[in-house]
């Protein structure tokens, strides 16, 4: 009989092992508050913009990356995406849903594959309606371009989603360098 | 009637122990236990880390390995010309950079040759040849700059400069 078997010590050891595994699991896949939502709304917005290489198979959410993109930014946005990358210092900026569309079919061309990780996300709600949402993370971009070349930047994102039409959309997206040897000041050099 | 004239039999006083069962669940538990113990002292006490990359040689090799000692910052602060480990993005990528100003400080790089508030900074560790110029930047608040000991390498493949003084993540042991 199990119980027998089974002390005390074990029994408790049990416990903590099994409370551990719940509390993690409930932690990172089952709450449903209202930051862990903005928080996965993020994340299909990375899934959107990722793109897997050539053989890797049929990507159904790359197929329809393009004509869904629009749908996680507000009509009228401001997004600034600045960064080097060996050594070129670059800026894409975008002003509305528009733009952030014919920029999304200008540069994705240019990447043979790219993947997104983030960490370290930070949501800040702004009034107790949690209807907008201040967002803070850090992200890396790997990946390879059409060219061959490898790349691996990492970002700090820093963004201001609201809720509009009951979806968490981008109001504001900066995209900055973690590490610089230009100030905000100097960027544009 | 039969009867059986047979002896009687001796009870045996020798005790025998059952073959002990190995217990495969408190084995299982012990195993669970000890991996998550191993999992707390990696995340939040001693990283271990491979590093990759040019940008500190000859300080450190191309490739290596060590631990980050996590919890220092939260006891020391940063001193110059300390090596550190700073987060980069995601959960699995980090800088290893050596701290070369603090915020209100001035930089400057001539001829290779690194300066703080106007002053050249002795640095033994740079070994190889340089050829940088950066333009005078005072370090904002809340950042420092760090650089490489690789200054042989292009500046504009180095990955340097000001970064956030909250990235700091630790230490190397080694």
């Amino acid at each position: 009989m199990a119980a027998t078997r089974f002390g005390r010590l074990q029994w408790i050891e049990l416990a903590l092992v099994a409370s551990l595994t719940l509390a993690a699991v409930w932690f990172f896949f089952l709450r449903t508050d209202d930051a862990s939502r903005v928080r996965a709304r993020l994340r299909e917005a990375v899934e959107f913009a990722e793109k897997q290489p050539k053989g890797s198979g049929f990507n159904l959410q790359n197929v329809g990356a393009s004509h869904t993109v629009g749908d996680f930014f507000t009509e009228q946005t401001d997004v600034e995406i600045s960064g080097e990358s060996r050594g070129d210092v670059y800026t894409l900026a975008a002003e509305s849903r528009a733009q952030v569309i014919s920029s999304y079919f200008l540069l994705r061309p240019l990447l043979a594959s790219l993947s997104v990780s983030l960490a370290e996300i930070d949501v800040t709600f702004a009034d107790d309606s949690h209807k907008t949402a201040a967002v803070k993370c850090s992200a890396m971009a790997t990946g390879v371009t059409v060219n061959g070349d490898h790349y691996r930047e990492g970002r700090l994102i820093s963004a201001e989603m609201v809720l509009d039409d009951g979806e968490w959309r981008f109001r504001s997206l900066r995209a900055d360098p973690v590490v610089s040897f230009f100030t905000e000041a100097d960027g544009a050099q | 009637m039969s009867t059986t004239n047979e002896p009687p039999q001796e009870e045996s006083t020798t005790f025998v122990r059952p073959p002990k069962k190995t217990d495969w669940l408190t084995i299982a538990i012990r195993s669970g236990v000890a991996a998550i113990v191993t999992v707390l002292v990696c995340v939040f006490l001693l990283r271990p880390m491979i590093i990759n990359g040019e940008s500190m040689q000859p300080t450190y090799s191309g490739k290596g390995f060590t631990f980050a000692f996590l919890p220092y910052f939260k006891l020391y602060s940063p001193q110059r010309k300390q090596i550190v480990i700073l987060k980069h993005a995601g959960f699995n990528t980090f800088l290893l950079k050596r701290v070369l100003a603090f915020p209100g400080e001035v930089v400057e790089i001539r001829n290779g040759v690194l300066y703080v508030n106007g002053s050249a900074v002795d640095e033994p560790y740079v070994k190889n040849p340089c050829d940088w110029n950066f333009g005078r930047q005072e370090v904002p608040k809340g950042k420092i700059f760090v650089l490489g000991d690789n200054r042989s390498m292009p500046m504009k493949q180095h990955m340097g400069g000001m970064i956030d003084q909250d990235r700091l993540a630790g230490v190397p042991l080694w």
